[in-house]
């Protein structure tokens, strides 16, 4: 089993996109066939505002389940588009959540962690917007 | 191959998908297990990739569905695992799935998982395919070997297997049963001087009339050379009689020439009557000796008719020629 990525709650230093994750989509490209970067990318930051609203929302009402289950989903989602620091701090998310689960486990305050989380995201929007621009025709 | 993807997240979802058609494959997606669960009971697929954590029925319930369903065909189940998730995969394996594939995958990883599985469908569609013509093959051997090739009536096999059955439907149900053994009268002289092929045709020819002029119930069998045994289902000796004397007249009535008899004239049948009783149920051999008494009467008295054998509860049984029927 390889190594987990660490963990940390803290801006990861870097990158936000792992240019090796879109080199992955670039060859789903089918000749004749939508750009499948630009696709990914409109598809991920149309979502992003709604996205993190929706966990700002669980996190206000408590709702560890649904903070879990949407930090979750979009673990998967920056996964796909290579964005590993926002990546790490859904994980984060999802583990506080899931700890907060179990029986006499609290949510606390998960604010800060969503703040960062915002920030990345404004990154992730930067470097995403970057990349479409250049592969956009 | 045909493939069903379930995932609720719509960014791995147009990656799958791009990823799939980019290697020419067809697929139909569900934005979660319940969707999925609902497209596969419609049309089975041969690949089901599938997140492993969705609102609904989650994969590894999927997939355990899957596997409880499919019959005949087989359908390869990939879980995708989130990236750091591989706790899971063990699970999902042990669940049923196939393999795994974790996000972000690349496209060589879902290709493998594609040729895979479709050596795997491929191979189960073979043997599938190979079952169902053995089991059509031992299905016509297991007739073929209770059928008399020449008339298409049953034979001594299944005669033996029928009576066992009759004999346990008799004791325990109190089934009433009647025997007919039928003979052709001068069969001998007939292939004398018509021949054998022709002798051949004569007893298809008899066979087909006591098919048609029976019951759906009853049974014919071809007993020995040009004797027949029918076996009338639920019927009292009276009734068996007029049934047995009406194909005894079909018979003469196909009017086949018979040259060999003095004077000429057409093929005919005689036949002995008896029915099978509680009291005897076990005794089949006696049953079938007294329609062959019936039959020796019938013969003995001028043949071209039938005679039935009347077991009475005191006393011997005795032989009464059944009245012929209206010509």
């Amino acid at each position: 089993v390889p190594a987990m990525p660490s963990v940390s709650s803290t801006p990861p230093p870097g990158a936000p996109i792992d240019p090796a994750v879109l080199g992955k989509l670039r060859r789903m490209q089918s000749a004749g066939g939508p750009d499948v970067v630009v696709e990914v990318i409109d598809l991920f930051l149309g979502m992003a505002p709604g996205r993190l609203d929706a966990l700002r929302t669980a996190a206000e009402a408590g709702d560890a389940a649904e903070l879990g289950r949407l930090a979750h989903t979009l673990k998967g989602s920056a996964a796909q588009v290579g964005a590993m620091g926002l990546w790490r701090l859904c994980l984060r998310i999802e583990e506080i959540a899931a700890v907060a689960r179990e029986p006499g486990g609290e949510l606390g305050n998960p604010a800060s962690l969503l703040r960062l989380l915002a920030a990345e995201m404004e990154r992730v929007r930067v470097a995403l917007e970057a990349e479409r621009s250049g592969v956009a025709p | 191959v045909k493939i069903l993807i379930a995932e609720d997240d719509p960014i791995s979802m147009l990656v799958l998908r791009r990823a799939v058609e980019k290697l020419g494959h067809e697929c139909v997606t569900a934005a979660d297990g319940t969707e999925a669960w609902a497209l596969f009971q419609e049309t089975p697929f041969d690949v089901v990739v599938s997140d492993w954590l969705m609102p609904g029925i989650e994969g590894i319930e999927l997939c355990r569905r899957i596997r409880a369903v499919e019959a005949g065909s087989y359908t390869y189940f990939v879980f995708m695992t989130a990236l750091g998730g591989k706790q899971n995969f063990l699970a999902g394996m042990r669940a049923g799935a196939d393999d795994y594939l974790s996000k972000p995958f690349d496209l060589d990883e879902l290709e493998a998982r594609l040729i895979a599985a479709s050596r795997v469908t491929s191979l189960h569609r073979k043997l599938r395919d190979q079952n169902a013509e053995l089991e059509r093959l031992i299905k016509s051997s297991f007739e073929v070997a209770r059928t008399d090739p020449l008339t298409g009536v049953g034979n001594r096999l299944r005669l033996r297997e029928d009576l066992e059955a009759i004999g346990a439907r008799v004791e325990r149900y109190g089934h009433r049963y009647c025997a007919a053994l039928c003979d052709l009268d001068h069969f001998k002289k007939y292939n004398d001087s018509h021949g054998h092929l022709a002798g051949d045709e004569a007893l298809r020819a008899v066979a087909q009339a006591l098919v048609a002029g029976l019951r759906k119930g009853d049974a014919v069998y071809r007993y020995g050379g040009e004797e027949f045994l029918a076996i009338l289902a639920e019927q009292t000796l009276d009734g068996a009689g007029i049934a047995m004397d009406r194909v005894r007249l079909a018979v003469e009535q196909l009017a086949i020439p018979h040259r060999g008899k003095t004077p000429p004239g057409v093929v005919t049948m005689s036949a002995g009557l008896a029915t099978l009783d509680a009291a005897d149920a076990a005794m089949t051999d006696a049953w079938l000796n007294r329609a062959d008494e019936a039959l020796y009467c019938a013969k003995a008295t001028g043949r071209n008719r039938v005679v039935a054998c009347d077991t009475q509860v005191d006393g011997p049984p005795t032989l009464r020629a059944v009245p012929p029927s209206e010509g």
